[in-house]
């Protein structure tokens, strides 16, 4: 599942490469609330053999209590072995403590790509998803809505919710798998709660299946939390 | 989000046109062109170009050739460009701004005209290909094709696509998109949608799309709404989805504009974003519009069905025959051509859908020939039958480089379909964004234009033809020294044939000879013929057709 | 043969109504239109609709209400100029403030605010105006740049470029620039080729229809474009690139008779458009450069001799945008766009001093006595159909010849 952090570490490794002139690099001028660094350039490090095309500004503030992390780009660094790395969208995340709980935010668009990380990164065509996930000691529910591309397979995800207060933990929702043919099937995961749901085609119904989803939620969301 | 608020309160509001109370079913009070005037009507309507002087001379010795030479105006490669013209500026598509810039494809400034043109050029060339190719319409919105050039298959995920008839236009070829979007004619053209491009929500993406392929404009419903309630972003957003003065319109436009979701870019500045398709936000219109994908009430499961989906409105055909005949009559058409508009469409069904068929019944009909009006003719008869049309910027730039080998370009612009550098607009042509109709009357400008272009070009083939290697635009020039000569009056005669496609009457001889001898006198006999070719070009009788 | 004197003598019979005079009177009504038009949709609650007290709209901080020459406006620090424009100028401006749109979309909008309607016909106001108060000149109407909607009045039109392409085009080095550069062609060969031409057209059997109209047309061009190109080198069409140029431009083709009627876009703060959906915060500086142009547009009419006093004696100049923008901020820090807008009338017969319309506390536009200007639950909610009416009526043309509202009665002297 696609996470902030993979980008967050991918837009970091890509100034790893910057020159003395090359990008031009800004940070937070004194007076300024947040950390993080702002590039842009059109141009190849002396020093490194790396080129970038485009702007990219990560950064990270406080408000109140809360914490917000922001990535915006759009941009092509090539590193010196030929590493290519592209950012062409934003991310935002807000990690919000609560009274009882702790709730993270975010909302991934665009397209993420690095031609040799193992993660989603390297594999991801495109994201659109926004990520809700509160967690308490004793409960915790996420709600995802968006779509994402992973190699030549698209999948969306529509009113998704897994709350382990409701539906016996199971998850509830639609989730969608394009056919190559530009179709789709449907599984709409319904309030019988025992985890399965009317798989459809093109609006027509054909099975009964019972997923695992709960564990790529769980995946997505422990990659949250290390932000 | 833009705010797409309640719409129409019912239909036309009082300052709406009203159906024309001269309109009846007689027939329209016009004198026929005569055959010439007709033949040249008809090769500018149907190539952007002049009759030569040979099917000019086919028709003279025998009427019946008309036909067949508009069968061969329909096949001629030149047909196929005509046809993009018309349709780029039907569908405003020829804009000069995107949100995207030549230069973020590694394009220099010189390259900006013809990246702008590549761009705008694909939606309208696929629409030319089918009708040149006398493909059925429908395949405009089902095609698994595209049309492209070197400059778009540089920028774009696309491939060329082999063992297909190649497009007319040997710059242009047929393609495909490699990122997954499913096959839709224009409906999948990323040209098209950079034209009509929306940051959030697709709405302007659905609107055009009903406009340019239902003739259903959205825009001219007027929206209304006086309810201090509906200022709360959530209330305006419930409104639209379910007050049922804005559903009149949202019902229609939102599942439109949901079928289109595969375009939305998170970012309207991204190359990448912007020239990719996103088959994983196929469905965000749910989300986003709160509409599932579909087209005037037919649900869309796929988005590969739009296409046939369109097709299948009865609107789509009628539509196709509304355009062609508005374009070939230079009008609007209204209520009372709704006979005039379902013959047309018989023959086009008839005709299995194919633009010739359509074409052919247009141009036969009696105000298509019209070339004068009968005394018994009112004002409102006066305002709305075309008995002469101008050249539209491109007819004049194509018409004057075939007879003179004169292209007016600058910094890499044709300046006569730009309004950056160029003359566009001054011309009287369309820009989408500030003329959206071609202009009717002649003006000052478009006299500045023609005045300039026509000495420019004039000039040009003179020297060239006198140097013996122009484009042949004279062709007694060996024979010729001085209007003494015989053949000077030969080199009049088929000049206004050539330019005009009629006979040279005693006083333009007189004016024309007058004029090369002052000329002459006063500079050379370059100047001279120059002077005579300008003034040609400047005459009504070369621009108004 | 023909000879050459009867070749003039014949030439001279289209050259007729548009012969070069060394100064010409004023047109029949002797009224000027200037048309600056913000492309994009203002944010009416920056200048014109303080709102201060309205929980709905989002104000800017660190503003506030002013009232100068009895027009309210928001008063920043950061626009000096818009408090200037009102304290110099507000005796003599008028603002509408609550006009009703039917759309969302600029397009509509434009031919709406334009014309009056949604659909294709209308001719717009400018174009309208141009052609009767201008009838007889060069230039009825110069368009710099903004929406025209000119239909079969087009010939009263005189487009300039967004480059300044006209100016190429009447002093010969449209074509001297080209890839293939031809030199224009030397003036006295030029003039005649004009004089063939001319006596070609006015020997010519008019026709009937389009025939007939494109000749007139072609007749009344010609003669125009020769006229014009002999003043090519005492106009300076070619170096007019900001806005306050182009309206000093326009200030000169006035008194000089050769225009009657302008139009000129303003593409907001740095040319990137009024149209804030992120970054509402550039309405500011837009308006700022906005009131600096009217002005220097003002001072420059002021100092040129008119009818009977100056040149602003003269002029009506119209401000105005294709629609307004959401009275809430949305997540980017913009707003959307609004189906209530204002415009802003000041100069030549306008009763100025004065606020006509209201937002109300749903930042939509109270009805309003078309007579007194005041709010009255019974009168009319302002319609772009209201502001050509008045502009008609200050034209001295019948409004219901073209529109079918009445004029604003109360922003009229």
């Amino acid at each position: 599942m696609p996470d902030p952090g993979a980008v967050f570490a991918m837009h970091d490794y890509a100034l790893r490469g910057r020159g003395s002139d090359c990008p031009f690099v800004l940070g937070p001028m004194d007076d300024e609330s947040w950390t993080g660094a702002r590039w842009a350039g059109f141009c190849t490090a002396e020093e490194t053999g790396w080129t970038y095309d485009g702007h990219g500004w990560r950064w990270e503030w406080m408000e109140g209590a809360s914490t917000l992390y922001h990535l915006l780009g759009i941009y092509e660094v090539t590193t010196a072995e030929g590493v290519e790395l592209l950012v062409s969208g934003m991310i935002d995340v807000e990690r919000e403590p609560l009274e009882d709980s702790t709730r993270w935010w975010a909302l991934i668009s665009g397209t993420f790509q690095s031609s040799t990380a193992d993660d989603w990164t390297g594999r991801t065509s495109g994201v659109f998803l926004e990520i809700d996930h509160e967690e308490a000691d004793a409960w915790d529910r996420t709600t995802l809505e968006g779509g994402l591309g992973y190699d030549d397979h698209h999948v969306d995800l529509i009113d998704v919710v897994l709350d382990s207060r409701e539906c016996d933990g199971n998850p509830t929702g639609r989730f969608g798998l394009r056919a190559p043919d530009s179709s789709w099937y449907d599984l709409q995961l319904d309030a019988t709660c025992d985890g399965c749901g009317a798989l459809s085609w093109s609006g027509r119904e054909l099975a009964r299946v019972c997923p695992d989803i709960a564990g790529p939620i769980d995946e997505l969301t422990s990659e949250l939390r290390r932000l | 989000m833009i705010l797409w608020l309640a719409c129409a309160t019912g239909g036309p509001t009082d300052s709406d046109p009203a159906a024309p109370s001269w309109a009846t079913a007689e027939p329209a009070p016009v004198v026929p062109l005569s055959d010439d005037l007709l033949l040249r009507r008809l090769s500018l309507d149907l190539r952007g170009q002049l009759p030569s002087v040979g099917e000019l001379e086919r028709l003279r010795a025998d009427p019946e050739e008309l036909d067949v030479l508009l069968a061969e105006f329909l096949l001629d490669p030149r047909h196929e460009e005509r046809m993009a013209d018309m349709f780029a500026q039907r569908w405003l598509t020829r804009t000069e701004t995107y949100p995207i810039k030549y230069f973020e494809f590694g394009y220099e400034d010189d390259e900006a005209h013809a990246w702008r043109r590549s761009v705008a050029g694909e939606p309208a060339r696929l629409v030319a290909y089918v009708a040149a190719r006398d493909k059925p319409w429908d395949e405009i919105v089902t095609a698994d094709y595209t049309i492209a050039n070197d400059l778009l298959l540089e920028s774009w995920p696309m491939a060329e696509l082999e063992g297909r008839e190649q497009p007319s236009n040997p710059e242009w070829r047929v393609a495909q998109y490699t990122d997954g979007r499913p096959r839709g004619g224009v409906l999948m053209s990323t040209g098209l949608w950079w034209r009509y491009y929306q940051a959030i929500g697709n709405r302007s993406r659905g609107e055009a799309a009903a406009r340019l392929l239902a003739c259903t404009n959205f825009l001219e419903r007027p929206i209304v709404f006086d309810s201090p309630s509906t200022l709360d972003q959530d209330a305006l957003e419930d409104a639209v989805r379910q007050d049922p003065a804005c559903q009149s319109c949202h019902s229609g436009l939102d599942p439109i504009s949901s079928a289109l979701f595969g375009f939305s870019a998170a970012d309207v500045n991204s190359p990448h974003e912007m020239s990719t398709y996103h088959p994983e936000r196929e469905r965000q219109g749910v989300t986003d519009n709160g509409s599932e994908p579909g087209w005037f009430g037919e649900p869309i499961y796929a988005v590969g069905e739009l296409g046939p989906v369109v097709a299948a409105d009865p609107r789509f055909a009628s539509c196709a025959v509304e355009s062609f005949t508005e374009e070939l009559l230079r009008r609007e058409t209204e209520l009372d051509d709704f006979p005039l508009l379902q013959d047309l469409e018989g023959s086009f069904e008839q005709g299995d859908r194919r633009a010739s068929a359509l074409i052919t019944a247009i141009v036969a009909t009696d105000e298509y020939r019209a070339g004068g009006l009968l005394p018994e003719a009112t004002a409102e008869h006066e305002k709305r039958i075309a008995t002469r049309r101008l050249m539209s910027p491109d007819q004049l730039a194509d018409s004057i480089e075939q007879l003179t080998g004169y292209r007016w370009t600058s910094f890499g612009y044709d300046q006569l379909t730009n309004d950056v550098y160029g003359y566009r607009t001054l011309t009287g042509g369309v820009n989408p964004t500030v003329v959206d109709t071609p202009q009717v009357g002649r003006d000052l400008t478009q006299g500045l234009v023609n005045r300039r272009l026509a000495q420019a070009a004039a000039t040009y083939a003179v020297e060239g033809d006198l140097a013996g290697a122009g484009p042949g635009l004279l062709v007694h020039v060996d024979e010729v020294k001085t209007p003494a000569d015989a053949a000077f009056d030969q080199e009049l005669d088929q000049l206004s044939d050539r330019l005009h496609a009629r006979a040279l009457d005693d006083l333009s001889r007189e004016v024309l000879t007058e004029l090369w001898w002052a000329t002459a006198e006063a500079g050379d006999p370059v100047d001279a013929w120059a002077a005579v070719v300008a003034v040609q070009l400047r005459d009504p009788a070369f621009w108004s057709y | 043969m023909i000879s050459r004197r009867t070749l003039l003598g014949l030439a001279g019979l289209g050259l007729g109504a548009w012969a070069l005079p060394a100064w010409a009177g004023p047109s029949a009504s002797g009224r000027r239109f200037i048309f600056v038009f913000a492309d994009g949709g203002w944010d009416t609650t920056r200048v014109f609709s303080p709102m201060f007290d309205n929980p709905n709209v989002d104000m800017e901080t660190d503003v506030a209400t002013a009232e100068v020459s009895g027009i309210r406006f928001v008063d920043s620090g950061d626009r000096p100029q818009v408090r200037a424009f009102f304290e110099d100028h507000g005796h003599m401006a008028c603002v509408l403030n609550g006009i009703q749109m039917k759309s969302v979309a600029h397009t509509a909008c434009k031919r709406q605010i334009m014309t009056g309607s949604l659909h294709q016909g209308p001719v717009d106001w400018a174009t309208r105006l141009g052609s009767r108060t201008g009838d007889g000149l060069h230039m009825p109407l110069v368009a710099f740049s903004g929406p025209l909607y000119s239909e079969e009045l087009n010939g009263a039109v005189v487009r300039v470029g967004e480059e300044r392409q006209l100016a190429g085009l009447l002093d010969g080095q449209a074509t001297l620039d080209a890839t293939i550069p031809m030199d224009p062609v030397r003036a006295d060969l030029a003039a005649l080729q004009d004089d063939a031409l001319a006596t070609l057209l006015a020997a010519r059997t008019p026709g009937t229809g389009r025939e007939a109209d494109h000749l007139a047309q072609a007749i009344a061009a010609e003669s125009r474009g020769r006229a014009m190109i002999g003043m090519a080198d005492q106009l300076d069409m070619g170096s007019a690139q900001t806005l306050p140029d182009k309206l000093l431009l326009m200030g000169e083709l006035f008194e000089r008779d050769l225009a009657a009627c302008g139009i000129v876009q303003h593409n907001g703060s740095l040319n990137l458009s009024w149209d804030t959906h992120g970054d509402n915060a550039r309405q500011g500086p837009s308006f700022e450069q906005l009131f600096e142009s009217l002005n220097i547009l003002v001072e420059d009419l002021s100092s040129r001799p008119g009818s009977s006093g100056s040149l602003m004696d003269d002029t009506t100049v119209v401000v105005f945008s294709e629609m307004g923008r959401f009275p809430l901020l949305n997540a980017h820090g913009g707003k959307e766009h609004w189906v209530w807008t204002s415009a802003m009338l000041f100069g030549a017969g306008v009763a100025g001093g004065q606020v006509i319309g209201h937002y109300n506390e749903g930042f939509t536009g109270d009805s309003v006595d078309l007579d007194s200007g005041g709010l009255d639950n019974s009168g009319v909610t302002l319609t772009p159909e209201h502001l050509g009416a008045t502009l008609f009526a200050l034209a001295d043309i019948d409004p219901a010849e073209h529109v079918s509202a009445d004029p604003i009665r109360a922003a009229l002297l």
